[in-house]
């Protein structure tokens, strides 16, 4: 026989079918959402993980400025690894062959699949679309920067000049995004590329060849600390066998801490995390208002509880009964998230990583992790909260609930409220007794508000950013040397607009807030015109960029440790000031100091600062330049990644905001239903009951907003400096001022829908309801 | 006394039936009869005679079917909501069975709801003095007991000064001693201030402390007995 309680669940739902519809929908998208992200993630994970064996990639590479000779190779493997010779050229590239350079492309030779798996060589390539090189004038590039840049499969493409036809285009399995540099924090899939000729190819260009030596360890190390602690002492090993033999190292990159490699891998992982943790929360805020919901009806069906308790039903049996729904609509909303994620957003997930990264090809693998935090945590979160505050709801008496007294204070009186008007106590009594349905609505709200935040603060930050480090471009052009004397033993100099030397080195902090960080120093000329700052300076004493003090929180007088960039050289500075650069962590000192510090002959420099290219000086001597465009191809690719997402993911925000709003105010009203008809009957009108409930909920979702805000702001400020301790570099948050409003009016628009609606249920609300209490 | 207050509540052949086909239910079958101004008239009748159903059309809850009440002549059919919200709002005090105050309100407060709406309310502090819950004002309603609960809900209807006083079963929750104490305050407030007094009840007895009594069944005016030897409560006995 079906019970009588089952019987009555169909009345359960119809009474409240449009907060289990809003539930349900935002479940099914939190779940769908979810599931889609950790299956596509760890597909995509497992992709790259095999991909690191089956394509042999590197363990570490090395760049050296010459190519490194028998010997110093044989010494090198002496320090336990095996280096494969990687060698490389940069070009300019010219995608629709307008005779205008449209990004930088770094030209590899390309591996042999074979011996890529016998282990001869390493840093082999997914092919995506087409075939690698196999003849003169092919090539074969990056997918994701194709398909920035439009090329396809059979276009042409131009390098320094000469036409190559696309072959094919694929994911180096060490670049699975197009970092420029291994310590970028952010890639450049827009105008950076990746490519490989053949070996034949490569060998007749005549270009500036960068050497680069691959290595492999002899024996694996055990985890990432292991790692660590090898390369650390493997950079000091080579350090001294390269100095040794005449040769520099320009460049030492472990793959542990190789951007290119790391960052697609570490940014899957964070990002189902945060997923988690986000649909964490929002399930506890939705469970906590289905508890609330069910209160509702318990308070309401409080005669048919006690009816049902004295005539013998147990206490457990009616918290399943009142449990039963929200349970229900869990499971049914997992069921169909889960469908939705396994076949829509799974493919909508994989394509946006897909259009930033250049990942291998993925196949999808189902995984029973995935399905337990998407479908089990779900489940218990509802299941738990509601059977807490059920059952401890449904602890009174049968005659309590008899005599519709469900109250469990224990006040002898009522909070004393100070002399305002009548209307604003009993506004500020309404939110009293509302308290925990608006602590929940304030939880919603502030994480709908924080990550609204984020939607704008990241485009705002990255557009300041821009803006910021083009303006404070030492020049426009920078230009760095191998040394200040060409081959003839001549000072090397040009007759550029505003050419000016400077010299610079990398070094590493050594404090306490983050060793290894990247620090360039600078050396500036007397009377610089690039870099305006005093010549005299104390003793030990440097000026620091606005980046590097803002990163490390340094103040005028503090002592700052730096190391050598591959040696245990140290160096102690006081910081004179800062001086206002985005560009890069930096600290600055006279030339003449600098070449004191460390160790150069008087007159030393290594770059130039012009204000147009340099064209009368050999290639062959330059290591590198910077200009605007570098500058800002970072900022640019932020924003190609993220521009068009954060929108779509700000409207988000806003209808769930809404939605919490919605579902919250919905249950204030019908909570407040009997005190809302009395009022009614006694003669309110319905502006002044709207004026007292409405007006309340109105206080407390603006407050909750404006609050919300600035904590949003303080964390995602925290969050931010968090996130960039990890990588090189430092810019913090801005939003500007403007945005503030925007993101209030808009959830305010959001509140604006809801308040009119709860206006029209307050008026449907039945005079009869604070009469059925006589019949 | 005038014509016009003679007639200041008049009921005429006022019908109303709920549901509909096979199913309907004439609850009033036309209903005549009239309350003099700052009369204490009481409407008798077991259940489901139609006593709440009358208090609640006269009270501009529900609407009659045909027929029309009206008060200083005024007829309720012919106004819209707002104004049927101003009528109870500037001429009405309600007296319901379970009390029905302001959970979240204290009792001071429960009171201020009705004196929000008046233009010239009674001072509160005396109000709460006559209904004997100064000491209990700032309590909560489930920190009270029934009796305490009920003044309250007279005192809120009380403050605005109302023409007429609805009451419904309003002993109908209380012991008898708790009910008597109740009775003689609706029976002092209408010596006092002189508001018409409408009280719905089953109890027979109290139609000797009424002016009037109306006595249906089934809907129809049984009785319409104008009481001239009324008696005060304390000397009913039930």
């Amino acid at each position: 026989m079906i019970s009588p309680l089952t019987k009555r669940l169909p009345k359960l739902i119809k009474d409240g079918w449009a907060k289990y519809i809003v539930v349900f929908l935002v479940m099914v998208l939190l779940i769908g959402i979810t599931s889609g992200m950790l299956v596509a993630n760890k597909s995509m994970i497992h992709a790259l993980e095999t991909s690191v064996d089956d394509l042999n990639r590197e363990d570490g590479h090395l760049e050296l400025s010459y190519q490194a000779s028998d010997d110093l190779i044989e010494e090198m493997e002496k320090c336990g690894i095996k280096l494969f010779y990687q060698p490389y050229m940069e070009f300019e590239e010219d995608n629709d062959l307008d005779g205008e350079a449209d990004g930088e492309v770094r030209v590899f030779i390309v591996a042999d699949s074979d011996k890529i798996a016998s282990g001869e060589e390493v840093n082999g390539a997914d092919v995506l679309k087409g075939e690698l090189p196999d003849s003169e004038g092919e090539i074969a590039i990056d997918r994701m920067h194709a398909d920035n840049a439009g090329i396809k499969v059979g276009d042409k493409i131009a390098l320094g000049g000469d036409e190559y036809t696309v072959t094919g285009l694929i994911a180096r399995v060490d670049y699975s995004t197009l970092h420029k540099k291994s310590t970028d924090f952010m890639f450049d899939a827009l105008t950076f590329n990746v490519a490989v000729v053949t070996e034949e190819q490569f060998n007749s260009i005549d270009k500036k060849v960068f050497y680069q030596y691959a290595w492999k360890y002899n024996e694996e190390p055990d985890g990432e600390n292991a790692e660590r602690k090898i390369s650390e002492e493997l950079m000091a090993d080579l350090y001294a066998v390269i100095s040794s033999h005449d040769n520099q190292l320009l460049d030492f990159s472990p793959a542990y801490a190789n951007g290119a490699m790391q960052f697609a891998y570490e940014d899957l992982t964070g990002d189902m995390t945060m997923t988690t943790v986000i649909m964490i929360i929002f399930e506890v805020v939705l469970a906590f208002i289905m508890a609330i919901t069910t209160l509702n009806t318990i308070t309401r069906e409080s005669a048919v509880i006690g009816t049902l308790r004295a005539s013998g039903y147990t206490r457990s049996e009616l918290a399943v009964h009142y449990i039963s729904v929200p349970v229900a609509v869990t499971l049914l909303a997992a069921v169909f998230g889960n469908i939705l994620g396994y076949t829509f957003f799974k493919d909508v997930i994989a394509d946006l990583y897909y259009n930033s990264y250049s990942l291998p090809t993925y196949k999808t693998i189902w995984n029973p992790s995935a399905f337990i935090q998407s479908t089990l945590i779900p489940f218990v979160i509802m299941f738990a909260i509601n059977v807490i505050i059920v059952s401890r709801k449904l602890r009174l008496s049968p005659l309590k609930f008899l005599r519709h007294d469900l109250s469990t204070s224990k006040r002898k009186k009522a909070r004393r409220l100070p002399r305002w008007s009548f209307l604003n106590r009993f506004r500020l009594r309404i939110i009293m007794s509302n308290a925990l349905d608006f602590v929940i609505m304030f939880c919603g709200l502030f994480l709908c508000m924080f990550l609204m935040f984020f939607t704008f603060a990241l485009p705002g930050t990255i557009d300041h950013y821009k803006d910021t480090v083009v303006d404070e471009m030492f020049a426009d052009y920078q230009y760095l040397i191998k040394s200040p004397v060409d081959e003839q033993g001549q000072i090397i100099g040009t007759s550029a607009a505003g050419a000016e030397r400077y010299a610079a080195c990398n070094l590493k902090t050594d404090m306490k807030y983050k060793k290894g960080e990247s620090i360039t120093a600078y050396g500036y000329a007397e009377d610089s015109t690039h870099i305006d700052l005093p010549y005299d300076l104390g003793p030990g004493e440097v000026y620091v960029s606005s980046a590097f003090a803002g990163k490390f929180s340094l103040r005028k007088g503090d002592t700052i440790t730096l190391t050598g960039e591959f040696d245990d050289s140290e160096y102690e500075f006081t910081m004179a000031g800062t001086f206002e650069y985005s560009g890069s962590c930096s600290v600055f000192m006279p030339i003449d100091r600098f070449n004191e510090v460390f160790g150069y002959e008087e007159g030393y420099f290594n770059g130039f600062f012009t204000d147009e290219p340099i064209e009368d000086v050999s290639e062959t001597y330059i290591m590198g330049s910077i200009d605007r465009d570098d500058l800002i191809s970072i900022a640019n690719q932020l924003d190609h990644s993220m521009g068009g997402m954060m929108r779509y993911f700000s409207y988000a925000c806003v209808v769930i905001s809404l939605l919490l709003m919605f579902l919250i105010t919905k249950i204030i009203i019908e909570k407040n239903g009997v005190s809302i008809s009395l009022v009614k009957v006694l003669g309110y009108l319905p502006g002044e009951i709207a004026s007292l409930y409405i007006m309340a909920t109105s206080i407390v979702a603006i407050l909750s907003m404006v609050i919300s805000l600035f904590l949003s702001r303080e964390l995602a400020s925290i969050l931010f400096d968090i996130f960039l301790k990890e990588y090189d570099g430092y810019f913090p948050m801005y939003v500007h001022w403007s945005k503030y409003p925007i993101i209030l009016l808009l959830n305010i628009v959001a509140y604006v829908l809801v308040a009119t609606l709860d206006y029209i249920r307050i008026r449907k609300v039945p005079m009869t309801d604070a009469l059925k209490n006589v019949e | 006394m005038s014509e016009e207050e003679r007639k200041f509540l008049e009921i005429s052949d006022v019908k109303k039936g709920f549901g509909h086909g096979d199913s309907r239910q004439e609850v009033l079958r036309g209903m005549n009869f009239e309350v003099a101004k700052g009369e204490f008239c009481v409407i008798l009748g077991p259940s489901g005679s139609g006593k709440s159903t009358l208090l609640n059309i006269i009270g501009g809850i529900d609407k009659a079917d045909s027929g029309y009440i009206a008060i200083n002549g005024d007829k309720l059919e012919d106004m819209n909501d707002k104004a049927l919200t101003l009528y109870r709002r500037k001429h009405l005090g309600y007296v319901f069975q379970l009390y029905n105050l302001i959970p979240n309100l204290n009792v001071k407060e429960n009171i201020e709801v009705g004196s929000y709406l008046s233009d010239s309310p009674l001072d509160i502090d005396e109000l709460l003095n006559t209904l004997g819950l100064w000491d209990h004002r700032y309590k909560l309603p489930n920190q009270l007991s029934g009796g305490q609960q009920q003044r309250t809900s007279i005192g809120r209807a009380l403050i605005k000064n109302p023409d007429i006083l609805l009451c419904d079963e309003p002993t109908g929750a209380l012991d008898y001693n708790t009910s008597k104490e109740i009775l003689k305050l609706i029976e002092d407030v209408n010596q006092k201030y002189g508001n018409t007094i409408i009280m719905v009840t089953h109890n027979s007895e109290l139609q000797n402390m009424a002016d009037h009594t109306i006595k249906l069944r089934d809907g129809v005016v049984r009785k319409n007995i104008v009481n001239e030897n009324k008696v005060s409560v304390d000397v009913l006995e039930w």
